[in-house]
């Protein structure tokens, strides 16, 4: 087994996307961004790939746009509103099937906000990826390892898919340190096919054009409607932690599931049947997986958020389809809940069923 | 028989431009510059949003198109993937002034290494000529009122290119103008020039073209150059502004 480092989410992501190949990453500062920054200022000169400190996050997000349409493995990293400054150029990614892979360390509510944790940007990463409709593969990793596997495996899901991967992570994972073991460097990486590198065949690359035929037509809105039922087939992913026989069922991702895997244990040296469904794909949701709850026997479910209004609860609730009552636990960043709330709450929830 | 003139192989698509449009002739002359130099194999370009859009299915080679105001960027992200490439982006004066003068400002502070072409026809022909940060004094667009520009309310035109020669980093910077066969001349070399000093010494280049826009100027198209040497080159100075080492 490789060595085990500490390494806060920042820079374990950082270095996985390294070790992916990422040979493009062009950023701005934004607490809680920052020290990922920091770390591929130097870490990327030192593996000889690019990397520019842009004027804004608008100039980051379309150098990104640039390098991935020359063929580059290219990322961006921010936080909270700042992706409202990218969101134009996330569509256009999204639409242009730029692969490319963007990092949001979710920071505190809406506005001017703050820079504690919060999961308030679900809804914004989850249901249009900007203007049009469209959407990105959206994951959130649970702890500083995951964050490093779901850096290094968004690369290859991007270019599989043409695709924008957007790793909806929160200041808590993105500032802890924890053990991780790294992904091994990846060499030998070949610029893919169709990439902007002049027009050596005769047929120029017209990347991005708003005359593409594509999205003048209904076939182009198709085909990615089309990719949309293959990843919800194909491309979902969760964590089951304590299923098997549970009755009460804890639905939580990122920093709310960090903070909740101690209230199930505790609960479970009790004897009391609890569960932990953790969605690992937020964009496409494990939809089908919750609708079947009911099925395996769970009696009830609840769901924990870091943001009111609750906005992951609303999909948990479409994937129910009222089959099963549904609790909710709400907190504020100011105030986040702690294991010892959830641990109450689901011991509520326990008795009634 | 031998054939004294030919249409330039690159420029395959049908030309949308309006006639007399300065974008129709400057791209004929970025093409002819790409085959005599035998640069086209090797030529990216970011395109932007606006009247520069026609470009798309005009000409034979790679291009990427920017969200509005961002082909600097753009172009910046293309360079640094593909360095020994020839890199330009090709924006109007809303486009790299407007909407765009931050990414095209710290393009030229960082020294990027490809080339930034503004067309400035003083308007945005797209959407049906509303005012744009160039628009002269007097002029009148669907947006300046019936006056016409006035000062007092809404400032004088952007000169993109003497302020962009201030920027240590820019290699080049010039301004050249389409409205007679001696300045298309002239605008070919600049841009030859501007080419060869990136590809050669990695160099950042802003070339600003003056442009007719003979229907948001309201004049016949063979009255469009008269209407320029008048009114927009007073305003606008042609000339290098900046060499690399005064060459």
């Amino acid at each position: 087994m490789a060595k085990k480092e500490l390494l806060s989410g920042n820079v374990a992501m950082a270095e996985a996307a390294i070790r992916a190949g990422c040979n493009f990453f062009a950023s701005y500062p934004i607490t809680p961004q920052t020290t990922l920054l920091e770390y591929m200022s130097t870490r990327m000169y030192e593996v000889d790939r690019e990397f520019i400190q842009a004027e804004s996050e608008i100039g980051a997000i379309n150098m990104v746009m640039g390098a991935s349409a020359a063929g580059g493995r290219a990322m961006t990293a921010t936080a909270g509103m700042a992706v409202s400054l990218m969101m134009e150029t996330l569509s256009n990614l999204v639409a242009g099937k730029f692969p490319s892979v963007v990092i949001n360390i979710q920071r505190t509510g809406a506005g001017a906000g703050g820079i504690k944790s919060s999961q308030t940007d679900y809804h914004y990463a989850t249901k249009s990826m900007g203007h049009g409709g469209l959407h990105a593969y959206v994951l959130s990793p649970g702890d500083v390892q995951e964050a490093a596997d779901l850096v290094y495996d968004a690369f290859a899901f991007a270019e599989k898919y043409s695709c924008l991967v957007y790793i909806l992570t929160d200041a808590m994972v993105a500032q802890v340190m924890e053990p991780v073991e790294l992904p091994p460097m990846l060499e030998g990486l070949q610029v893919r096919e169709g990439a902007a590198q002049g027009n050596t065949t005769g047929v120029a690359k017209r990347i991005n054009t708003i005359n593409r035929m594509d999205l003048r037509n209904l076939q182009g809105y198709r085909e990615f409607e089309a990719m949309y039922e293959t990843w919800k087939e194909k491309e979902v992913r969760y964590e089951e932690y304590c299923m098997e026989d549970a009755e009460v069922v804890l639905v939580a991702c990122g920093m709310s599931a960090r903070i909740a895997r101690g209230a199930i244990d505790n609960l479970r040296s009790e004897g009391i049947k609890v569960g932990l469904f953790r969605p690992i794909t937020l964009y496409p949701f494990p939809t089908a997986q919750i609708r079947n709850f009911a099925e395996r026997g769970v009696k009830a479910v609840l769901t924990a958020e870091v943001a009111i209004p609750m906005q992951m609860v609303d999909d948990v609730d479409a994937a129910l389809m009222g089959k099963l009552p549904s609790h909710r636990l709400d907190c504020c960043w100011t105030n986040v809940f702690t294991t010892e709330d959830i641990e109450a709450k689901l011991r509520e929830i326990a008795k009634e069923v | 028989m031998k054939a004294v003139y030919e249409k330039n192989p690159l420029l395959v698509g049908e030309n949308k431009f309006c006639p007399g449009c300065g974008h129709s002739l400057l791209n004929k002359i970025i093409a002819d510059v790409l085959v005599e130099n035998g640069w086209a194999d090797k030529t990216i370009t970011a395109l932007c949003i606006g009247c520069a859009l026609n470009v798309t299915h005009y000409v034979n080679w790679d291009l990427v198109q920017s969200p509005h105001g961002r082909a600097a960027a753009v172009a910046t992200g293309i360079k640094h993937m593909q360095k020994d490439k020839l890199v330009y982006s090709y924006q109007g004066d809303g486009d790299a002034a407007g909407i765009g003068l931050a990414e095209t400002f710290h393009a030229a502070s960082r020294g990027e290494a490809f080339t930034q072409i503004m067309v400035n026809n003083q308007i945005y022909g797209m959407t049906g000529g509303q005012s744009s940060c160039t628009t002269l004094i007097g002029q009148r667009t669907t947006t300046s009122g019936p006056a016409g520009r006035d000062p007092l309310k809404t400032g004088y035109p952007t000169k993109l290119a003497e302020i962009i020669a201030m920027v240590d980093a820019a290699g080049y910077v010039a301004r050249v103008s389409l409205h007679d066969p001696v300045h298309i001349r002239q605008t070919k070399k600049v841009l030859e020039k501007a080419f060869r000093l990136q590809l050669e010494e990695n160099k950042y280049s802003f070339i600003e073209v003056l442009a007719m826009c003979p229907t948001n100027f309201h004049v016949e198209p063979w009255d469009a150059p008269d209407y320029m040497v008048k009114n927009v080159l007073p305003v606008f100075p042609l000339g290098e502004f900046k060499t690399p080492d005064g060459r």
